[in-house]
Protein backbone atom coordinates (compact mmCIF):
# COMPACT_ATOMS: atom_id res chain seq x y z
CA UNK A 1 0.00 0.00 0.00
CA UNK A 2 1.61 3.27 -1.17
CA UNK A 3 1.10 6.47 0.74
CA UNK A 4 0.22 9.68 -1.13
CA UNK A 5 2.75 12.55 -0.88
CA UNK A 6 0.28 14.50 1.28
CA UNK A 7 -0.11 11.60 3.67
CA UNK A 8 3.67 11.30 3.91
CA UNK A 9 3.85 15.01 4.70
CA UNK A 10 1.23 14.64 7.41
CA UNK A 11 3.21 11.80 8.94
CA UNK A 12 6.31 13.95 8.75
CA UNK A 13 4.48 16.77 10.47
CA UNK A 14 3.19 14.39 13.09
CA UNK A 15 6.67 13.09 13.88
CA UNK A 16 8.04 16.61 13.77
CA UNK A 17 5.39 17.63 16.31
CA UNK A 18 6.35 14.72 18.55
CA UNK A 19 9.99 15.67 18.18
CA UNK A 20 9.31 19.32 19.12
CA UNK A 21 7.20 18.25 22.08
CA UNK A 22 9.90 15.78 23.22
CA UNK A 23 12.52 18.52 22.95
CA UNK A 24 10.31 20.76 25.07
CA UNK A 25 9.81 18.13 27.77
CA UNK A 26 13.49 17.16 27.56
CA UNK A 27 14.50 20.78 28.03
CA UNK A 28 12.30 21.17 31.11
CA UNK A 29 13.63 17.93 32.63
CA UNK A 30 17.21 19.01 31.87
CA UNK A 31 16.53 22.39 33.45
CA UNK A 32 15.15 20.73 36.61
CA UNK A 33 18.24 18.52 36.79
CA UNK A 34 20.68 21.44 36.32
CA UNK A 35 18.79 23.61 38.79
CA UNK A 36 18.82 20.87 41.43
CA UNK A 37 22.58 20.45 40.95
CA UNK A 38 23.06 24.19 41.32
CA UNK A 39 20.96 24.18 44.50
CA UNK A 40 23.09 21.38 45.97
CA UNK A 41 26.30 23.17 45.00
CA UNK A 42 25.03 26.36 46.59
CA UNK A 43 24.08 24.50 49.77
CA UNK A 44 27.56 22.99 49.96
CA UNK A 45 29.19 26.39 49.46
CA UNK A 46 26.96 27.90 52.14
CA UNK A 47 27.89 25.12 54.56
CA UNK A 48 31.54 25.74 53.83
CA UNK A 49 31.05 29.43 54.43
CA UNK A 50 29.33 28.75 57.76
CA UNK A 51 32.19 26.43 58.80
CA UNK A 52 34.77 29.03 57.76
CA UNK A 53 32.87 31.72 59.60
CA UNK A 54 32.82 29.70 62.81
CA UNK A 55 36.49 28.85 62.41
CA UNK A 56 37.40 32.51 61.94
CA UNK A 57 35.22 33.49 64.87
CA UNK A 58 36.95 30.95 67.06
CA UNK A 59 40.34 32.17 65.85
CA UNK A 60 39.33 35.73 66.65
CA UNK A 61 38.24 34.78 70.15
CA UNK A 62 41.47 32.89 70.77
CA UNK A 63 43.51 35.85 69.52
CA UNK A 64 41.63 38.19 71.83
CA UNK A 65 42.14 35.79 74.72
CA UNK A 66 45.87 35.53 73.98
CA UNK A 67 46.21 39.27 73.71
CA UNK A 68 44.32 39.80 76.94
CA UNK A 69 46.42 37.22 78.78
CA UNK A 70 49.60 38.82 77.44
CA UNK A 71 48.35 42.19 78.58
CA UNK A 72 47.57 40.80 82.05
CA UNK A 73 50.95 39.08 82.25
CA UNK A 74 52.79 42.28 81.19
CA UNK A 75 50.78 44.35 83.61
CA UNK A 76 51.45 41.97 86.51
CA UNK A 77 55.14 41.71 85.69
CA UNK A 78 55.89 45.33 84.87
CA UNK A 79 53.57 47.19 87.14
CA UNK A 80 51.77 45.33 89.92
CA UNK A 81 54.69 43.01 90.67
CA UNK A 82 57.13 45.91 90.83
CA UNK A 83 54.89 47.96 93.12
CA UNK A 84 54.25 45.00 95.45
CA UNK A 85 57.99 44.32 95.65
CA UNK A 86 58.50 47.94 96.55
CA UNK A 87 55.82 47.69 99.26
CA UNK A 88 57.51 44.53 100.60
CA UNK A 89 60.85 46.35 100.69
CA UNK A 90 59.23 49.31 102.45
CA UNK A 91 57.61 47.14 105.08
CA UNK A 92 60.77 45.08 105.69
CA UNK A 93 62.74 48.28 106.21
CA UNK A 94 60.11 49.63 108.59
CA UNK A 95 60.94 47.32 111.52
CA UNK A 96 64.33 49.01 112.06
CA UNK A 97 62.96 52.58 111.95
CA UNK A 98 61.61 54.84 114.65
CA UNK A 99 57.89 55.33 114.98
CA UNK A 100 57.76 58.57 112.89
CA UNK A 101 59.63 57.04 109.98
CA UNK A 102 57.59 53.80 110.39
CA UNK A 103 54.39 55.80 109.99
CA UNK A 104 55.85 57.46 106.89
CA UNK A 105 56.71 54.07 105.34
CA UNK A 106 53.26 52.70 106.22
CA UNK A 107 51.59 55.72 104.59
CA UNK A 108 53.78 55.31 101.54
CA UNK A 109 52.90 51.60 101.36
CA UNK A 110 49.20 52.39 101.77
CA UNK A 111 49.45 54.87 98.92
CA UNK A 112 51.16 52.25 96.75
CA UNK A 113 48.52 49.62 97.65
CA UNK A 114 45.81 52.08 96.55
CA UNK A 115 47.62 52.40 93.21
CA UNK A 116 47.78 48.61 92.90
CA UNK A 117 44.04 48.37 93.61
CA UNK A 118 43.30 50.94 90.89
CA UNK A 119 45.61 49.10 88.48
CA UNK A 120 43.94 45.79 89.27
CA UNK A 121 40.52 47.33 88.67
CA UNK A 122 41.71 48.67 85.31
CA UNK A 123 43.14 45.29 84.51
CA UNK A 124 39.85 43.62 85.30
CA UNK A 125 38.11 46.10 82.97
CA UNK A 126 40.51 45.22 80.22
CA UNK A 127 39.33 41.60 80.06
CA UNK A 128 38.17 42.55 76.60
CA UNK A 129 36.00 39.63 75.59
CA UNK A 130 33.87 39.91 78.71
CA UNK A 131 33.89 43.66 78.35
CA UNK A 132 32.67 43.68 74.75
CA UNK A 133 29.81 41.31 75.53
CA UNK A 134 28.78 43.30 78.59
CA UNK A 135 29.41 46.86 77.51
CA UNK A 136 29.40 46.82 73.72
CA UNK A 137 31.87 48.02 71.12
CA UNK A 138 32.05 51.79 71.79
CA UNK A 139 32.69 51.35 75.51
CA UNK A 140 35.37 48.68 74.91
CA UNK A 141 37.15 50.78 72.30
CA UNK A 142 36.90 53.79 74.60
CA UNK A 143 38.55 51.72 77.33
CA UNK A 144 41.40 50.75 75.01
CA UNK A 145 41.80 54.33 73.84
CA UNK A 146 42.05 55.43 77.45
CA UNK A 147 44.75 52.81 78.14
CA UNK A 148 46.64 53.85 75.03
CA UNK A 149 46.37 57.52 75.94
CA UNK A 150 47.65 56.79 79.45
CA UNK A 151 50.94 55.60 77.95
CA UNK A 152 51.54 59.19 76.86
CA UNK A 153 52.82 58.07 73.47
CA UNK A 154 49.78 59.13 71.50
CA UNK A 155 47.40 61.99 71.29
CA UNK A 156 44.04 60.41 70.43
CA UNK A 157 40.72 61.82 69.26
CA UNK A 158 37.89 59.39 69.84
CA UNK A 159 34.60 60.34 68.18
CA UNK A 160 31.25 58.58 68.23
CA UNK A 161 28.69 60.11 65.89
CA UNK A 162 25.10 59.30 65.00
CA UNK A 163 22.46 57.46 66.97
CA UNK A 164 24.08 54.44 68.59
CA UNK A 165 22.56 51.02 67.85
CA UNK A 166 23.76 47.57 68.83
CA UNK A 167 25.27 45.30 66.24
CA UNK A 168 25.30 41.52 66.51
CA UNK A 169 27.68 40.41 69.31
CA UNK A 170 29.77 38.37 66.88
CA UNK A 171 30.06 41.30 64.52
CA UNK A 172 31.09 43.60 67.35
CA UNK A 173 33.71 41.05 68.37
CA UNK A 174 35.15 40.91 64.85
CA UNK A 175 35.03 44.71 64.57
CA UNK A 176 36.88 45.00 67.87
CA UNK A 177 39.50 42.57 66.60
CA UNK A 178 39.87 44.67 63.44
CA UNK A 179 40.33 47.74 65.63
CA UNK A 180 42.98 45.94 67.69
CA UNK A 181 44.79 44.82 64.53
CA UNK A 182 44.79 48.39 63.19
CA UNK A 183 46.11 49.75 66.49
CA UNK A 184 48.80 47.04 66.60
CA UNK A 185 49.90 48.04 63.11
CA UNK A 186 50.11 51.68 64.20
CA UNK A 187 52.14 50.81 67.31
CA UNK A 188 54.50 48.51 65.41
CA UNK A 189 55.07 50.36 62.17
CA UNK A 190 53.65 53.86 61.93
CA UNK A 191 55.65 56.02 64.39
CA UNK A 192 52.50 58.11 64.61
CA UNK A 193 51.86 60.76 67.27
CA UNK A 194 48.27 61.59 66.62
CA UNK A 195 45.43 59.10 66.15
CA UNK A 196 41.82 59.66 65.24
CA UNK A 197 39.34 56.87 65.93
CA UNK A 198 35.74 57.29 64.97
CA UNK A 199 32.59 55.22 65.12
CA UNK A 200 29.79 56.49 62.88
CA UNK A 201 26.32 55.11 63.40
CA UNK A 202 24.25 56.06 60.36
CA UNK A 203 20.86 54.38 59.84
CA UNK A 204 22.06 52.70 56.64
CA UNK A 205 25.75 52.37 57.41
CA UNK A 206 28.14 51.80 60.26
CA UNK A 207 31.72 53.06 59.84
CA UNK A 208 34.76 52.34 61.98
CA UNK A 209 37.67 54.58 61.05
CA UNK A 210 41.22 54.44 62.42
CA UNK A 211 43.45 57.23 61.20
CA UNK A 212 47.06 58.10 62.04
CA UNK A 213 49.65 60.68 61.04
CA UNK A 214 52.50 58.20 60.84
CA UNK A 215 54.86 57.02 58.13
CA UNK A 216 52.16 55.67 55.87
CA UNK A 217 52.73 53.27 52.97
CA UNK A 218 51.76 52.68 49.39
CA UNK A 219 48.32 51.20 50.04
CA UNK A 220 47.56 50.17 46.48
CA UNK A 221 50.80 48.25 46.09
CA UNK A 222 50.62 46.51 49.46
CA UNK A 223 47.03 45.42 48.93
CA UNK A 224 47.68 44.38 45.33
CA UNK A 225 50.70 42.27 46.27
CA UNK A 226 48.85 40.84 49.29
CA UNK A 227 51.69 41.99 51.52
CA UNK A 228 51.09 42.92 55.12
CA UNK A 229 49.52 40.25 57.23
CA UNK A 230 47.76 42.82 59.38
CA UNK A 231 45.95 44.41 56.44
CA UNK A 232 45.17 41.02 54.96
CA UNK A 233 43.67 39.94 58.29
CA UNK A 234 41.61 43.10 58.48
CA UNK A 235 40.34 42.60 54.94
CA UNK A 236 39.48 38.93 55.56
CA UNK A 237 37.69 39.74 58.78
CA UNK A 238 35.78 42.59 57.18
CA UNK A 239 34.57 40.34 54.38
CA UNK A 240 33.62 37.72 56.95
CA UNK A 241 31.03 40.05 58.48
CA UNK A 242 29.93 41.43 55.11
CA UNK A 243 31.79 44.71 55.59
CA UNK A 244 34.08 46.50 53.19
CA UNK A 245 37.54 47.86 53.93
CA UNK A 246 38.91 51.07 52.51
CA UNK A 247 42.59 51.97 53.00
CA UNK A 248 43.88 55.44 52.21
CA UNK A 249 47.59 55.82 52.67
CA UNK A 250 50.69 57.05 50.93
CA UNK A 251 54.29 57.34 52.17
CA UNK A 252 54.77 59.99 54.90
CA UNK A 253 51.11 60.93 54.84
CA UNK A 254 49.70 58.64 57.48
CA UNK A 255 47.03 56.05 57.00
CA UNK A 256 43.25 55.86 57.22
CA UNK A 257 41.45 52.54 57.46
CA UNK A 258 37.66 52.57 57.19
CA UNK A 259 35.45 49.57 57.76
CA UNK A 260 31.92 50.06 56.43
CA UNK A 261 29.06 47.79 57.24
CA UNK A 262 25.37 47.77 56.44
CA UNK A 263 23.80 47.16 59.85
CA UNK A 264 20.65 45.55 58.47
CA UNK A 265 22.34 43.18 56.04
CA UNK A 266 25.52 42.54 57.98
CA UNK A 267 26.88 38.99 58.24
CA UNK A 268 27.20 36.69 55.22
CA UNK A 269 26.30 33.81 57.46
CA UNK A 270 23.03 34.05 59.25
CA UNK A 271 22.52 31.71 62.15
CA UNK A 272 21.31 32.32 65.64
CA UNK A 273 24.23 31.09 67.66
CA UNK A 274 25.17 33.65 70.27
CA UNK A 275 28.62 34.11 71.69
CA UNK A 276 28.89 32.32 74.99
CA UNK A 277 29.91 34.86 77.58
CA UNK A 278 32.96 34.22 79.60
CA UNK A 279 36.14 35.92 80.58
CA UNK A 280 38.97 36.43 78.15
CA UNK B 1 -5.09 32.69 8.09
CA UNK B 2 -8.43 33.94 6.82
CA UNK B 3 -11.39 32.67 8.81
CA UNK B 4 -14.31 33.78 6.61
CA UNK B 5 -16.57 36.70 7.41
CA UNK B 6 -16.35 36.24 11.14
CA UNK B 7 -14.72 39.27 12.77
CA UNK B 8 -11.55 38.51 14.67
CA UNK B 9 -10.99 41.99 16.02
CA UNK B 10 -11.05 40.63 19.57
CA UNK B 11 -7.95 38.53 18.72
CA UNK B 12 -6.18 41.63 17.42
CA UNK B 13 -6.90 43.53 20.63
CA UNK B 14 -6.30 40.56 22.91
CA UNK B 15 -2.92 39.68 21.37
CA UNK B 16 -1.59 43.21 21.85
CA UNK B 17 -2.96 43.34 25.38
CA UNK B 18 -1.48 39.92 26.12
CA UNK B 19 1.91 41.04 24.83
CA UNK B 20 1.86 44.23 26.96
CA UNK B 21 0.86 42.36 30.14
CA UNK B 22 3.35 39.54 29.55
CA UNK B 23 6.12 42.07 28.93
CA UNK B 24 5.26 43.81 32.19
CA UNK B 25 5.37 40.44 33.95
CA UNK B 26 8.80 39.72 32.48
CA UNK B 27 9.98 43.26 33.25
CA UNK B 28 9.28 42.74 36.95
CA UNK B 29 10.65 39.17 36.92
CA UNK B 30 14.01 39.93 35.33
CA UNK B 31 16.74 40.95 37.73
CA UNK B 32 19.30 42.20 35.21
CA UNK B 33 18.77 45.84 34.32
CA UNK B 34 19.88 45.44 30.68
CA UNK B 35 17.28 42.74 30.04
CA UNK B 36 14.61 44.79 31.83
CA UNK B 37 15.39 47.76 29.60
CA UNK B 38 15.52 45.54 26.50
CA UNK B 39 12.04 44.14 27.18
CA UNK B 40 10.64 47.59 27.91
CA UNK B 41 12.25 49.25 24.89
CA UNK B 42 10.88 46.53 22.61
CA UNK B 43 7.36 46.98 23.98
CA UNK B 44 6.43 50.12 22.03
CA UNK B 45 7.77 49.18 18.53
CA UNK B 46 6.24 45.70 18.75
CA UNK B 47 2.86 47.14 19.75
CA UNK B 48 3.07 49.67 16.89
CA UNK B 49 3.95 46.79 14.53
CA UNK B 50 0.89 44.93 15.86
CA UNK B 51 -1.40 47.90 15.15
CA UNK B 52 0.08 48.42 11.67
CA UNK B 53 -0.41 44.70 10.97
CA UNK B 54 -4.05 44.89 12.08
CA UNK B 55 -4.77 48.02 10.02
CA UNK B 56 -2.88 47.26 6.79
CA UNK B 57 -1.95 43.59 6.49
CA UNK B 58 -4.12 41.20 8.49
CA UNK B 59 -7.35 43.08 8.93
CA UNK B 60 -10.30 42.35 11.23
CA UNK B 61 -11.37 39.15 9.42
CA UNK B 62 -7.91 37.66 9.46
CA UNK B 63 -6.24 35.98 12.38
CA UNK B 64 -3.25 38.18 13.44
CA UNK B 65 -0.68 35.44 12.92
CA UNK B 66 2.12 37.88 12.01
CA UNK B 67 1.84 39.59 15.35
CA UNK B 68 1.41 36.23 17.09
CA UNK B 69 4.66 35.03 15.52
CA UNK B 70 6.57 38.07 16.78
CA UNK B 71 5.03 38.15 20.26
CA UNK B 72 5.30 34.39 20.84
CA UNK B 73 8.90 34.33 19.64
CA UNK B 74 9.62 37.08 22.18
CA UNK B 75 7.81 35.14 24.92
CA UNK B 76 9.98 32.15 24.07
CA UNK B 77 13.12 34.28 24.30
CA UNK B 78 12.03 35.90 27.57
CA UNK B 79 11.15 32.55 29.15
CA UNK B 80 14.58 31.17 28.23
CA UNK B 81 16.19 34.27 29.75
CA UNK B 82 14.11 33.67 32.87
CA UNK B 83 15.36 30.06 33.02
CA UNK B 84 18.96 31.29 32.69
CA UNK B 85 18.34 33.79 35.48
CA UNK B 86 17.00 31.01 37.71
CA UNK B 87 20.02 28.81 36.98
CA UNK B 88 22.40 31.68 37.75
CA UNK B 89 20.84 32.51 41.08
CA UNK B 90 19.18 29.43 42.54
CA UNK B 91 17.28 29.69 45.81
CA UNK B 92 16.80 27.09 48.52
CA UNK B 93 13.05 26.66 47.92
CA UNK B 94 11.93 23.53 46.06
CA UNK B 95 11.77 24.32 42.34
CA UNK B 96 8.21 23.03 42.01
CA UNK B 97 7.08 25.45 44.71
CA UNK B 98 8.52 28.46 42.89
CA UNK B 99 5.94 30.50 41.02
CA UNK B 100 8.62 31.85 38.68
CA UNK B 101 9.34 28.31 37.44
CA UNK B 102 5.68 27.72 36.57
CA UNK B 103 5.42 31.12 34.89
CA UNK B 104 8.57 30.53 32.84
CA UNK B 105 7.30 27.07 31.87
CA UNK B 106 3.93 28.54 30.87
CA UNK B 107 5.66 31.09 28.64
CA UNK B 108 7.87 28.36 27.17
CA UNK B 109 5.21 25.76 26.43
CA UNK B 110 2.52 28.14 25.22
CA UNK B 111 4.52 29.87 22.44
CA UNK B 112 5.96 26.54 21.23
CA UNK B 113 2.47 25.05 20.94
CA UNK B 114 1.02 28.21 19.44
CA UNK B 115 3.76 28.60 16.86
CA UNK B 116 3.43 24.92 15.91
CA UNK B 117 -0.36 25.29 15.69
CA UNK B 118 -0.13 28.34 13.45
CA UNK B 119 2.34 26.52 11.19
CA UNK B 120 0.14 23.46 11.03
CA UNK B 121 -2.98 25.54 10.44
CA UNK B 122 -1.36 27.25 7.45
CA UNK B 123 -0.33 23.86 6.07
CA UNK B 124 -3.79 22.32 6.56
CA UNK B 125 -5.50 25.34 5.07
CA UNK B 126 -3.24 25.31 2.00
CA UNK B 127 -3.88 21.60 1.41
CA UNK B 128 -7.60 21.84 2.12
CA UNK B 129 -7.41 19.42 5.03
CA UNK B 130 -9.73 19.14 8.02
CA UNK B 131 -8.60 21.78 10.54
CA UNK B 132 -10.61 20.50 13.53
CA UNK B 133 -7.56 18.95 15.18
CA UNK B 134 -5.62 22.16 14.78
CA UNK B 135 -8.36 24.08 16.58
CA UNK B 136 -8.08 21.46 19.30
CA UNK B 137 -4.36 22.12 19.47
CA UNK B 138 -5.07 25.85 19.93
CA UNK B 139 -7.45 25.04 22.76
CA UNK B 140 -4.99 22.60 24.38
CA UNK B 141 -2.21 25.22 24.18
CA UNK B 142 -4.46 27.75 25.91
CA UNK B 143 -5.61 25.28 28.57
CA UNK B 144 -2.01 24.31 29.36
CA UNK B 145 -1.01 27.98 29.47
CA UNK B 146 -3.74 28.96 31.91
CA UNK B 147 -3.24 25.86 34.06
CA UNK B 148 0.48 26.66 34.37
CA UNK B 149 -0.27 30.32 35.12
CA UNK B 150 -2.81 29.16 37.71
CA UNK B 151 -0.14 27.00 39.33
CA UNK B 152 2.22 29.99 39.32
CA UNK B 153 -0.40 32.17 41.02
CA UNK B 154 -1.21 29.48 43.54
CA UNK B 155 2.43 28.99 44.55
CA UNK B 156 2.96 32.74 44.59
CA UNK B 157 0.18 33.14 47.17
CA UNK B 158 1.64 30.43 49.41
Amino acid sequence: MRRSPEQAEIYLLFFLGIFVFSCLVGFIIYFIFVYRNKQLKNDREKDQMVAQYHQELLKTRIEIQEQTLKHISDEIHDNIGQVLSFIKLNLSQAKNLDSGQKQEKIDESRELISHVIVDLRNLSHSLSFEHIVKHGLPETIKNDVQTLQNTGAYDIDFIISGQHYSLDQRIELVLYRIFQEAINNIIKHSKAKHLKISLQYFPEMFNLTVEDDGLGFNAGEILKNCEGNGLKNIRNRASLIGASMDVNSSPNEGCQITISLNPSGNSQVNDNEAIPSGSG
Amino acid sequence: MYLGDKTLINYHIFFILQYVLATLFFYYSFSRLEIKIFSLVLLIPVCIAGVINSVYFQKAHTYPSNFALISHSLFLLYSLLLYIQMINSPIKLNLFKQSIFWSATAFLVFPVLMLSSIGLYNYFERHKLDETYIYMLFYIANYIFYILLGAALWFDRK
